[in-house]
């Protein structure tokens, strides 16, 4: 038995715990944006998804994702119900850890990647819909893609594609799907005109939540009390940082005002696009791609609403453009000083790593969005995806829940 | 045993939601020109 080392236990398990807290963090950071008679079916959105996923990792997507390879495509049954899955370390992926520390640790990602999407189909998709969208599109989806960029054997990292925290796997894949999810769904009633944000402050708890959270989503993907964990921490937050000031000053500028709404966008635009890089790249390069994705994201969002795409809230220009500008950079910023493990990137000599990041990106864009498309089919074939208009108009808090948010 | 047992009680409540999901729709259809009538008047 390999020799567990009780620091990295303990830092990998309370990195669950943080990644744990992202997912509803996040359904406060939607629930602030909706209007007040969907918060809570949107808050039902993220805790569900921490339920059913939790049952359907444990079951069949943790083997689908980091089971024995299959020609590079998949994992093979052999943890099933996470059979062997215990205390001693799987030396494939973290050898001083119990597995079941890293499994747990993993289904953290698997869970929160699923309510991502949530916030494209905000405020119209009906409960029971969602419920089977998000069981298909894991195991369809985010099993497969997970295997190819993180598994051992999987194809796209045996080609040397880098994804530190889950540009691709998580932020891609969930920022494609919410594209492909909202056109099918179709726009909301009186999509075009104001809806308004009903409370900025809880938008703002989440979103603090959600960074708070990110340090065990990048940090603890080290999968080591170490040094490399310190950097990707540092990462993190600096790239957040800018992310935030990039993004204000832009609005600042564009709209008149440095708005709470700015900060918190740029934020996450930061955190989403140093999530591929965080273990390959420097402090100095992070508040580069924190700010680049910022940019890069706001211009997305401004180009999304001209789009006759109802992404209520921005999950594809946010997720989808910034995991992809993070995946692009690491092919740039990425040096083997910070992670022998690693690759340099091409401002360290190496022009391939991008070409292979480029592939990487494409790959995980087309496969998402077919098969987002094919399971969105699929649960139309079983009942409708979205409530009627009289459910809408009421509210789904209501329609779809029997509760309201608020006393009055 | 227990991880068929779990798989199949996991799988059991997935059938229940789609049922209940299924349900639901066909009860809209039935409601609907009740409230349409309620409305009218």
């Amino acid at each position: 038995m390999e020799k567990l080392n009780a620091g990295d236990t303990a830092w990998v398990l309370v990195s669950a715990a943080l990644v744990m807290l992202m997912t509803p963090g996040l359904g406060f950071f939607y629930g602030g944006l909706v209007r007040q008679k969907n918060v809570l079916s949107t808050l039902m959105h993220s805790f569900f998804a921490l339920c059913v996923i939790s049952v359907q990792w444990v079951l069949w997507g943790y083997t689908l994702a980091f089971g024995p390879d299959w020609h590079g495509v998949i994992g093979t049954f052999a943890f099933l119900g996470f059979n062997g899955v215990g205390a001693a370390p799987n030396p494939d992926y973290a050898a001083t850890i119990p597995h079941a520390a890293f499994a747990l640790f993993q289904m953290m990602f698997a869970v929160i990647t699923p309510a991502l999407i949530t916030g494209a189909f905000a405020e119209r998709k009906r409960f029971a819909a969602f419920v089977l969208f998000t069981i298909l599109w894991a195991t369809l989806v985010y099993d497969p893609i997970a295997h190819w960029v993180w598994g051992h054997g999987g194809w796209l990292a045996s080609l040397g594609a880098l994804d530190f925290a889950g540009g691709t796997v998580v932020h891609i894949s969930s920022g494609v799907a919410a594209l492909v999810a909202a056109w099918v769904l179709g726009p909301r009633i009186g999509s075009g005109k104001e809806h308004a944000p009903h409370d900025r402050t809880m938008m703002l708890l989440g979103a603090s939540l959600v960074w708070f959270g990110w340090f065990g989503f990048n940090a603890g993907s080290a999968l080591a009390a170490n040094g490399l964990a310190a950097i990707a921490f540092v990462n993190t937050n600096v790239a957040a940082a800018m992310g935030a000031l990039a993004w204000m000053t832009i609005a600042w500028w564009r709209e008149g005002a440095p708005s709470v709404t700015s900060v918190a966008a740029g934020s996450i635009a930061g955190l989403i696009a140093i999530t591929p890089a965080a273990g390959y790249v420097t402090p100095a390069a992070a508040i580069l791609i924190g700010g680049i994705a910022a940019v890069g994201c706001y211009i997305a969002v401004r180009l999304r609403e001209r789009m006759h795409v109802d992404d209520a809230l921005d999950v594809f220009p946010v997720h989808g453009i910034g995991g992809t500008i993070g995946a692009l950079l690491t092919g740039v910023f990425a040096t083997t000083a910070i992670n022998a493990a690693g690759s340099n990137g091409l401002l360290y000599g190496n022009p391939r790593q991008l070409l292979i990041q480029l592939l990487a990106v494409t790959v995980v864009w087309v496969y998402t969005g077919v098969m987002t498309y094919v399971v969105l089919k699929i649960v139309t074939s079983i009942m409708p995806l979205r409530v009627t208009e009289r459910e809408e108009q009421l509210g789904l808090d209501v329609s779809q829940h029997a509760e309201a948010a608020y006393a009055n | 045993m227990d991880i068929a047992l779990a798989l199949g009680s996991f799988l059991v409540l997935v059938a229940a939601w789609i049922a209940i999901g299924r349900r639901a729709e066909q009860l809209q259809l039935v409601v609907a020109p009740e409230e349409e009538q309620l409305d009218a008047a």
